[in-house]
């Protein structure tokens, strides 16, 4: 985060009134970019509303330059890389994985709770463990955006986009695997 | 990516417990005040600390015994005025950032701070080489006023290898990050 106020004090109606909107619409999603960032609950309040603070201060010179959800993204994104950076806590690894788990997610309906619980933690041990862009392409992908709009808020080409996402979903099925094996043993 | 709407892990993934925060837009403004306050704290003590040297070294200059140790501590005066003026010309810089009418991406946010720590990086043995020849006199004039020259070359000695370590350290870190600076550009361009 900058280490100045300037921003904040023209229009603040409009300021207030496109941050309750977006408060509102991008709740769950900022929440879910807290936790992936931050395990500890406590902390991950304060990222979360730090992620509400910058948000909030940034729409102090929003006009529409972009649409709000690729704004509401990079400022959230580059809130929580911030932070990850202020904490210098976490390493560099390889690439990520996702798709076929289709199938052991759903023969395991009995254990779903249990595997979808660890299922997250196995992608926030990952999300971890990436280097700053790609963690941002992975989670606007766990949250449902396309390539375009990924390549949009991070700044890399759609093409680009697309191959970190295969290789995310490669890996991470490859967990999951190993995860669901282990667990049944 | 046609099919990411029915990928299961996403579904995985949104599916999880969240924190819910709810903070009023004057919640806000009064978090504004408070973190602007802290951050003028924050430089003020900075330039303070500047000020102090300053001040030490200016008043050293004035009645300690001896031309040379005076000269050497009127340049080491000096030395924090100019890192007084580089720290408010930092500060202006973080606050001009700050207003800039957008956001940027993600990879371009990225390299921007990869870019300011190289340089700090770069620039930190310039800010030491600027205080070595008042450093440096002080030290010789402490011998001409009678302090054992062994002391002022080991206190010498352990100031250049101070020195040289932070330099060596900052451009190993510089071109650690230059080649993340280079990767990231290629990944935006590419």
């Amino acid at each position: 985060m900058e280490d100045d106020l300037t921003t904040v004090t023209p229009d603040t109606v409009d300021q207030d009134a496109l941050y309750t909107r977006v408060a509102a619409e991008f709740g769950p999603p900022l929440a879910r970019l807290a936790a992936a960032y931050e395990t500890d609950p406590s902390r991950q309040q304060d990222l979360l509303q730090e992620i509400h603070f910058s948000l909030w201060r940034s729409f102090a010179t929003f006009r529409n330059q972009c649409s709000l959800r690729t704004w509401v993204y990079q400022v959230a994104h580059n809130t929580a890389s911030a932070y990850v950076r202020g904490q210098r806590r976490r390493r560099r690894m390889h690439l990520v994985s996702l798709e076929d788990l289709d199938e052991l997610v759903h023969q395991a309906d009995v254990e779903r709770l249990m595997d979808d619980a660890a299922m997250r933690g196995k992608i926030k041990n990952l999300i971890e463990r990436l280097k700053p862009v790609d963690r941002n392409v992975l989670l606007l992908y766990l949250e449902g955006l396309k390539a375009a709009e990924i390549s949009d808020v991070v700044g890399i080409s759609p093409s680009n986009v697309a191959q970190k996402i295969h290789r995310a979903r490669k890996y991470l099925k490859q967990q999951f695997q190993s995860g669901v094996h282990h667990d049944q043993i | 990516m046609t099919k990411s709407d029915e990928d299961p892990i996403q579904s995985i993934w949104k599916s999880q417990p969240i924190l819910t925060v709810s903070i009023t837009p004057e919640a806000m403004r009064a978090r504004a005040a408070q973190f602007e306050t802290e951050t003028r704290t924050r430089n003020k003590v900075d330039y303070v600390s500047f000020a102090l040297v300053a001040v030490f070294f200016g008043i050293g200059a004035l009645t300690v015994q001896g031309a040379v140790v005076r000269v050497g501590a009127l340049l080491l005066a000096v030395w924090a005025v100019i890192g007084l003026y580089s720290v408010r010309r930092f500060h202006g810089l973080k606050a001009q950032r700050s207003t800039e009418s957008s956001p940027s991406s993600c990879a371009a946010w990225y390299q921007q701070q990869l870019e300011r720590q190289r340089d700090v990086a770069l620039s930190r043995p310039w800010g030491i080489a600027l205080a070595l020849p008042g450093f440096a006199l002080l030290l010789v004039g402490y011998v001409d006023n009678g302090v054992p020259w062994t002391a002022s070359v080991l206190l010498g000695g352990l100031g250049l290898f101070g020195g040289v370590a932070v330099v060596i350290h900052g451009k190993i870190l510089a071109g650690r990050w230059q080649e993340e600076i280079n990767f990231l550009q290629k990944l935006r361009t590419g």
